[in-house]
C-alpha cells in the first residue's frame, strides 16, 4: 500500500433523505473525508444490488449505501424492500467471502448533516485500516 | 529408430517443471470431485493420472475461452494501440485420440477465409501429448467417425500405456521428437510392458452408423418432424458445444471505459437462445430443437461441404455432459435408420 | 407403472393436454426426460428413483406456454418450483395438469444412495397436483420445522478469507455456458440480464471478474424463491457446488423473513413484500 493511499468509496443515497442529509452537512460546513463519490438514486429501492458488485470492479475500496430512516420514505415503502434486498445481498457477499466489512448501510435523514459527516469519517477511516480492496480489483483480468 | 517410455511420476515431475516456467503453459489433467477437468497448470497443480476422460475437451488450451484481440487507449493525440500479450509456447496431456483428432478440423476452419492468427500461432507452438485409451463407454463412437481409440491424427506424442506405471511414447510430428529430444532425461526409462495391461482395439468401439448416409438424410430432411422428436428435451445451455473439442464459434465483444479498452474473441454457442436473434426480435431459430438441429447439421452436414469432413470426432462428451438426456449418438443413429430406410 | 401410462393415455386420447412431459428410461439407472404428444409414446413413461430431472422447468419455455393444456409429471420438490411458478403468474393454473408422483426419495447425482436435497424434504406426497399416483409416503420431517442444510455448516465455519479463496476457485472452472439458468426452473426472464450489453452489468467473458458477478447475479435473483430442487448444481458441467450459495440464502429467508419458498400459492414471496419490524441491526 502506498503511503499516500486514499480510499475510494462510493456511496448511493437517496434523493430525499440522504442527500439532502449530505447537503446539509455541506451548508452547515461539517467537514468530512473527500472519499466518497456520491451517486443519487430517486430512492434506496432503486439501489440495485449490482451496483454493488459495478462498483467493486471498477475499483472501489468499499460501497456506502444510505436512504431514509424507515417510515420516513418519500414513497412510503422504498426503504423497507430494498432492506430486505440488502439483506439477502449482504448475506451472499459474505457467503462468497466477500469482505462485508466494506459494505456499509445506514439510514440517514435530510436532518442529520451530522450524522452523515460522521458516518462518512468513521467509513473511511475504518477502510484507511483495511486497506486497498486487491482481492476483488485482481478479479479484472483481460487474458486467461 | 529408438524407443521411448515415461514413467506417471517422471511424467507429472515433467509437466510440473515445465509449468513452473512462466514462459509456457501447461494443460493437464486434474480432478474436481468425481470428474476430472484438462486445467491449465502452475508448479504446484496436483495431477490425477487416473482417469477414463475428462468432461472437458483439450479445445480451450489452444482456443481459449476468452481472449484478447485488441487493446487500445484513447491519448489527447489520438489512439493508441497497446501490446497484446504474447502467445506462448504450451504443453497440453492428458487428450484422448478423440481429442487430437478435432486439431486438423479446428486448424482447416480456422484457415479458411480469414487466417487467424492467434489460432494458428497457438497451434504452431503447441506439443500435444495424448493418451491411447484403455477405457470406454456407452458413449464413445470414435470409430465412426473414422477414428480410432489409439489414433494418431493430430498428436504430437502418443502415449500407449504399457504398464501401470508407464507409458510408451509413439513420436508422431517432428514438434513431438524435438520435445522428447529436449526433454530427454524424462523419457530415458526402459519399462518392460507388464502383462495384462488393458488395450482398446478399433473393433472394442463397433462403427454404428455411416456419416455419408446421415448427411444425405440431413440434406433432404430439414422439416423432418423427427428433429422435433429427438430434441425437444434440450433446454439449450451451452455446455454440450463448450465440452466439444470441435465446436468453435464465438463472438467479439468489446469492454471500454472513456480512456481505453479491449476487444476480446469470447466463446459463443448455437444451443443458446439468443445466438441468432436479431435486433428487430426475430429469432430465425426461437425453438430448442431448432437450435440443436443446427449444431448436428452443422457438424454432419453442412461441414462436410466445406472442408470435406464430419466435424465430430465420436468423444462423446456432449452426451456425458448433458443432464437434459440429449444424445448425439442416439440421434445420429436414428438418422441413419431413417436414411437406411428411404434408400430401400 | 401401469397407473402413470394409463392416466397419460387417457389425458392424450381425451385430448385434454396438448402436450405431456414425462419420464422415459436411460440405461440401467437413469431417466430422462419425455416429450408425450401420441399414445404410443406414452407407453415408454416411467417413475422411478432416477427421475430427478425437474421438468416443471419446461413449462418456461415459449413454445410449451403457446400449447393450451400442458401434464407435467412432477414430484413434491418440482411441483414446488411450480408453485412459485404460480404465485409469480408465470404459468395459468388452468393450462397445466400436474400428475403428481409420491415420492420416497431420488438417487443423488452421481447414482449412489440417496439424494442430499431428500432429508429436507416435507413434500414426498404432492401437495398440489390434479392427480397423484403412487403410495403414500410417510412424511419425515414437520412442516413447520426450519430446515437445516448440513452441507452449508462447513462453509459457515470457515473465515471470509477462506470462502473467498474457495469461491475463487470453484468458479475458476465456470465456462459461462449458463446450464444452470437453463435447466431452472425459476429462471424464465426472457432476457436474462447477462444478455444485455447496454449497459453491461456483467461481464461476459469466463474470466474471474464475470464469473464471480454471473454467479451472484444468477443465486440473487432466486433469493426467496429457490426451492432446493438442486437442478443447477447437477446440471453443472464444471462441478461447481452452486446450491451451497442458493441455500445460504434459503436460510437466510428463513431466519429473517420465516419463509419457505413453493408451499403455497397464496402467499407471497419475501422479496415482494416486507414487515414494518423487519431484522435491520446491519443497518447503521
Amino acid at each position: 500500500m502506498s503511503e499516500n493511499w486514499e480510499p475510494k468509496i462510493i456511496t448511493f443515497v437517496c434523493n430525499w433523505c440522504t442527500y439532502a442529509g449530505a447537503d446539509l452537512a455541506g451548508t452547515s460546513r461539517f467537514k468530512y473525508a473527500s472519499n466518497i463519490r456520491i451517486i443519487k438514486t430517486p430512492c434506496s429501492g432503486r439501489i440495485d444490488p449490482m451496483f454493488i458488485v459495478s462498483a467493486f470492479e471498477k475499483g472501489a475500496d468499499a460501497v456506502l449505501i444510505s436512504g431514509c430512516h424507515p417510515g420516513d420514505c418519500h414513497y412510503n415503502e422504498g426503504n423497507y424492500n430494498a432492506r430486505r434486498k440488502f439483506t439477502m445481498m449482504k448475506r451472499l457477499l459474505d457467503t462468497l467471502g466477500v469482505d462485508t466489512r466494506r459494505v456499509v448501510f445506514a439510514w440517514c435523514s435530510a436532518s442529520e448533516g451530522i450524522k452523515f459527516s460522521r458516518l462518512v469519517n468513521e467509513v473511511t477511516e475504518s477502510i484507511k485500516k483495511l486497506g486497498p480492496y486487491t482481492d476483488y480489483h485482481s478479479l479484472n483480468q483481460e487474458e486467461r | 529408430m529408438a524407443e521411448y517410455y515415461i514413467t506417471q511420476s517422471k511424467m507429472t515431475a515433467l509437466l510440473k517443471e515445465l509449468a513452473s516456467d512462466s514462459g509456457m503453459e501447461v494443460f493437464g489433467p486434474v480432478k474436481k470431485g468425481n470428474d476430472v477437468f484438462i486445467s491449465k497448470m502452475d508448479g504446484k497443480t496436483e495431477l490425477c493420472l487416473d482417469y477414463f476422460i475428462s468432461v472437458n475437451s483439450i479445445k480451450e488450451a489452444i482456443f481459449p475461452r476468452f481472449e484478447p484481440i485488441l487493446k487500445y487507449k484513447l491519448r489527447s493525440e489520438g489512439v493508441e494501440l497497446a501490446e497484446l500479450p504474447p502467445i506462448k509456447p504450451l504443453v497440453v496431456f492428458g487428450g484422448h485420440p478423440c481429442d487430437a483428432a478435432s486439431i486438423p478440423l479446428m486448424k482447416d476452419l480456422f484457415s479458411w477465409d480469414y487466417k487467424d492468427h492467434f489460432y494458428l500461432q497457438r497451434l504452431e507452438k503447441v506439443v500435444i501429448i495424448t493418451l491411447a485409451c484403455v477405457e470406454k463407454d456407452e458413449n464413445c463412437f470414435c470409430t465412426s467417425l473414422g477414428g480410432s481409440p489409439h489414433g494418431e491424427t493430430g498428436s504430437d506424442i502418443l502415449l500407449e500405456r504399457v504398464s501401470k506405471d508407464g507409458w510408451q511414447a509413439k513420436i508422431v510430428s517432428e514438434k513431438g521428437k524435438k520435445f522428447i529430444e529436449t526433454h530427454l532425461d524424462f523419457f530415458r526409462d526402459t519399462i518392460t510392458p507388464e502383462k495384462g495391461i488393458p488395450k482398446l482395439q478399433d473393433k472394442d468401439i463397433p462403427v454404428m452408423f455411416q456419416s455419408d448416409r446421415v448427411k444425405k438424410w440431413i440434406e433432404k430432411n430439414f422439416d423432418h418432424p423427427l428433429w422435433e422428436e429427438v430434441a425437444s428435451n434440450c433446454w439449450s445451455c451451452a455446455a454440450c458445444t463448450y465440452v466439444c473439442p470441435t465446436c468453435h464459434c464465438f463472438d467479439i465483444t468489446d469492454d471500454a471505459t472513456m480512456w481505453e479498452g479491449v476487444r476480446t474473441k469470447n466463446w459463443d454457442a448455437c444451443t443458446l437462445p439468443f445466438f441468432t436473434k436479431h435486433a428487430s426480435g426475430h429469432n430465425p431459430r426461437s425453438q430448442s430443437y431448432e437450435r440443436y438441429r443446427q449444431r448436428i447439421s452443422h457438424k454432419y452436414s453442412y461441414y462436410i461441404d466445406l472442408f470435406n469432413h464430419v466435424s465430430c470426432t465420436g468423444c462423446g462428451r456432449c452426451s456425458r455432459v448433458c443432464k437434459a438426456g440429449v444424445n448425439i449418438l442416439d440421434i445420429v443413429k436414428r438418422i441413419d435408420e431413417e436414411s437406411k430406410k428411404g434408400e430401400k | 407403472m401401469q397407473e402413470l401410462v394409463k392416466k397419460a393415455k387417457e389425458l392424450i386420447e381425451s385430448k385434454e393436454v396438448d402436450l405431456l412431459i414425462g419420464y422415459q428410461s436411460d440405461g440401467e439407472k437413469g431417466a430422462k426426460p419425455l416429450f408425450v404428444k401420441n399414445t404410443q409414446q406414452a407407453e415408454k413413461l416411467i417413475f422411478n428413483q432416477y427421475c430427478l430431472n425437474n421438468l416443471v422447468t419446461y413449462l418456461k419455455r415459449p413454445d410449451v406456454k403457446a400449447l393450451k393444456k400442458v401434464a407435467v409429471v412432477a414430484k413434491g420438490c418440482d411441483i414446488r418450483s411450480f408453485v412459485m411458478l404460480l404465485s409469480e403468474n408465470q404459468v395459468s393454473r388452468d393450462a397445466i395438469f400436474i400428475i403428481g408422483m409420491t415420492c420416497d426419495h431420488v438417487v443423488s447425482p452421481d447414482g449412489t444412495g440417496e439424494n442430499e436435497k431428500c432429508t429436507t424434504c416435507k413434500v414426498h406426497n404432492p401437495h398440489l397436483a390434479d392427480v397423484v399416483l403412487g403410495a403414500p409416503v410417510p412424511e419425515k420431517i414437520a412442516k413447520d420445522k426450519p430446515v437445516h442444510y448440513a452441507q452449508l455448516e462447513k462453509l459457515n465455519a470457515m473465515s471470509q478469507e477462506e470462502r473467498w479463496a474457495f469461491w475463487q476457485e470453484e468458479l475458476s472452472r465456470c465456462i459461462r455456458c449458463y446450464a444452470c439458468r437453463q435447466a431452472c426452473p425459476l429462471c424464465y426472464c426472457e432476457r436474462c440480464i447477462v444478455d444485455f450489453n447496454t449497459p453491461q452489468w456483467i461481464d461476459t467473458r469466463s474470466n474471474p471478474r464475470g464469473n464471480f458477478a454471473w454467479n451472484i447475479v444468477r443465486a440473487l435473483h432466486l433469493a426467496g424463491r429457490c426451492i432446493n430442487c438442486g437442478e443447477c448444481e447437477r446440471v453443472c458441467p464444471a462441478n461447481i457446488p452452486l446450491m451451497l450459495l442458493n441455500q445460504s440464502l434459503q436460510e437466510e429467508a428463513q431466519e429473517k423473513f420465516a419463509w419457505e419458498a413453493g408451499y403455497d400459492p397464496e402467499s407471497q414471496p419475501p422479496l415482494t413484500t416486507f414487515r414494518k419490524e423487519d431484522d435491520e441491526d446491519f443497518i447503521r
